[in-house]
């Protein structure tokens, strides 16, 4: 086993360990990360080969890059000790590479004198190739850890690393950017951030040459961020405005033509997810979705509110042709609760996804309701991270399950049934009150 | 094993000179079953999917006449897409030959092979021109109105506007 060093960015530090250690099981790689500490941008590992490494960080977005760990220290001379006790082996496999240093700081600039000076210092390292900016055949990086304390950031460095880039991540090849939904041509209300698309993507193990499937799919976030991995989308939505997008240059498909991803892109279709219409022995390899919990759009599915009042409505006959067989027909649509969905999504991915497939979706909360035992369970499904990104009165937590193979037997449990949780809308409109927390939710009366 | 597979035209359900670009104007050739669409370059059901879907109907689950659906009044048309031969590779394997033949009769290709291309390899200059035609097949060749008929509850579903839609009315939900 060898030491390389992982740099963070500064975003999301507590999906970090979910993302890297689906990443290293997507790629059997093994690592151990529990050392992990969310308030330090970097991160020590031991593994195998450049490869692992390589393999690990390529598709994070979390992470920004992984470097061989070639030394470290409190300070430079520190530093310099290090690297020429433990790595002078390596100058020599290096020396008529061409090169640059990169300084890789968390919350630290340099002036190019400063960047200069310190580069100087590497001498004794003996590189004898040509520095080159661009494309050069070896990156070297500086990597320090400023002291923070309030707003104030030390004037030098408490810690530094030095190392051999092995690999840029997703993140630092212009991903998140790429995806910016300021940038995307087809979105809408409920389009879902580029970052946490990708990342949800990451940990719901998106692979090249599988299905990723959203049955929430909306104006498709989780699909481009799961085509930008290599894998192949399908996305159904009940509302067809999604589906049909606001024209001919704005839609699902143009935005996989944006992104240069549209041979991946399998199809789109209006379909009820709790009636569904996809083969039962189509295997789904990834599920990603962001449920309709009704803030933006309310949770619906296709029925009638009514049954007594539609009941016999299926022999109307309209110029000579049953009304549910014309092709004008529009489906009723009657109030569903969110608890039942996702137990209806549990029971769909128990069903389609390969042993080994996730599924990943978001789930909403109030900050003072949220406890374990409503995680739903099923039994087929490994429940392996609940990750919560937090608001001001609210958070939603990214709940994200593994299938197992016929051994495995969880317990098929749903705490938010059984404890009788108050529909998150209802909440949400009169603003996490505590009284709206026991008040039953009444669908008719909620705002549409 | 592999399986040999006639070369060209058996996979074309309709190949028009001027396929679809979303610059071109839209092909005027009409027949029984192709007529041009005014909105077929919003986005259009690939033949692909009629391979993905089933009746709706929770009582038809267990039915094998709920797939596939059966296929009629269908408009077609042919959209030129980027070739993506691992798709094509990747999408065989995922496919049930049997419903691609069944439904390509529906739309009037009588002529497809009864077994499943095997083995395709797009490096092989022979696959390449199978892997071609399932690409025009199963990706440029698109239905943008039409219906899909369950055979076991009857139940019709329209392809609107380009747009499949499987929503349900109330007594079969
Ligand atoms: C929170 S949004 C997801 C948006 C999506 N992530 C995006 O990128 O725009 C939920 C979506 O679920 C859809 N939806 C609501 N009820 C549904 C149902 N029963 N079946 C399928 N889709 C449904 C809504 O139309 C909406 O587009
Ligand atoms: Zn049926």
């Amino acid at each position: 086993m060898k030491q390389y060093i992982i740099s963070f960015a500064h975003s999301f530090p507590n999906f970090r360990v979910a993302e890297l250690e689906s990443l290293a099981d997507l790629h059997g790689v093994s690592v151990d990360l529990s050392h992990h500490d969310e308030k330090s941008p970097f991160l020590v590992v031991e593994l195998e080969s450049d490869e692992d490494a390589a393999n690990l960080i390529r598709r994070s977005i979390l992470a920004k890059g992984i470097y061989e760990l070639w030394g470290e220290g409190a300070d430079f001379d520190a530093l310099h000790e290090s690297v020429k006790s433990r790595s002078s082996d390596k100058f020599e496999t290096y020396k008529q590479s061409t090169f640059k240093f990169d300084f890789v700081s968390f919350m630290g600039t340099k002036t190019t004198e400063e960047k200069i000076a310190i580069i100087e210092t590497f001498k004794y390292t003996g590189f004898e190739g040509k520095i080159r900016l661009k494309n050069p055949e070896v990156t070297y990086a500086v990597l320090e850890k400023y002291q923070v304390s309030g707003m104030e950031k030390a004037d030098t460095p408490d810690y530094l690393w030095f190392g051999r880039q092995v690999q840029l991540s997703a993140r630092s090849e212009g991903a998140v950017e790429k995806y910016d939904l300021k940038k995307r041509k087809y979105i809408g209300t409920t389009s879902f951030e580029a970052e946490l698309s990708l990342i949800s993507c990451n940990i719901g193990q998106v692979m090249p040459g599988k299905f990723i499937y959203d049955p929430f799919t909306g104006t498709g976030s989780f699909l481009v961020a799961g085509a930008y991995f290599g894998a192949y989308p399908i996305g159904t939505d009940i509302d067809p405005r999604s589906i049909r997008g606001k024209g001919v240059n704005c839609n699902l498909k143009t935005n996989f033509k944006q992104y240069g991803t549209s041979s991946q892109f399998i199809d789109s279709f209006v379909m009820d997810f709790t009636n569904n219409a996809l083969r039962n022995n189509l295997t789904i390899d990834s599920i990603v979705c962001d449920p309709p919990y009704g803030v933006r759009e309310g949770l619906k599915v296709c029925g009638a509110k009514n049954p007594e009042k539609a009941a016999g409505r299926e022999t109307n006959v309209v110029e000579g042709e049953l009304g549910h067989l014309r092709r004008d027909f529009i489906a009723p649509k009657k109030p569903y609760e969110l608890a039942n969905l996702l137990e209806d999504l549990l029971n769909f991915a128990a069903e389609k996804l390969p042993t080994g497939g996730r599924l990943a979706f978001w789930m909403p909360t109030a900050n003072d309701e949220f406890v374990e035992h409503h995680i739903p369970q099923h039994e087929r499904l490994q429940h392996l991270y609940a990750l919560e990104q937090e608001f001001n009165k609210w958070s939603r937590r990214l709940l994200v399950y593994v299938k197992r193979d016929e051994g495995y037997r969880g317990c098929t449990t749903n705490g938010m049934i059984e404890n009788n949780v108050t529909s998150f809308r209802v909440r949400y409109f009169k603003s996490f009150n505590e009284k709206s927390r026991t008040t039953e939710p009444k669908m008719e009366n909620l705002p549409q | 094993m592999r399986t040999a597979v006639p070369a060209v035209p058996q996979y074309i359900i309709w190949r028009d000179e001027r396929k679809i670009s979303n610059r071109n104007t839209p092909p005027t050739t009409q027949t029984q079953t192709q007529i041009a669409h005014k909105k077929y370059n919003t986005r259009n059901m690939k033949f692909i999917t009629t391979n993905f879907v089933k009746c709706a109907v929770k009582t038809c689950d267990s039915s094998v006449d709920a797939f596939p659906l059966q296929y009629s009044d269908c408009q077609i048309v042919q959209e030129e897409l980027e070739y993506n031969p691992e798709f094509i590779v990747h999408m065989l394997e995922r496919l049930e030959w049997n419903a691609v033949v069944k439904v390509a009769r529906d739309l009037g290709n009588e002529s497809l092979p009864p077994v499943k291309p095997e083995g395709l390899d797009p490096i092989m200059e022979d696959d390449q021109v199978i892997l071609r035609d399932l690409h025009t097949l199963l990706v440029e060749t698109q239905i943008v109105e039409g219906k899909m008929v369950c055979r076991n509850c009857e139940h019709i579903y329209f392809i609107k506007n380009s747009i499949p839609n499987f929503l349900l009315p109330p007594h079969l939900c």
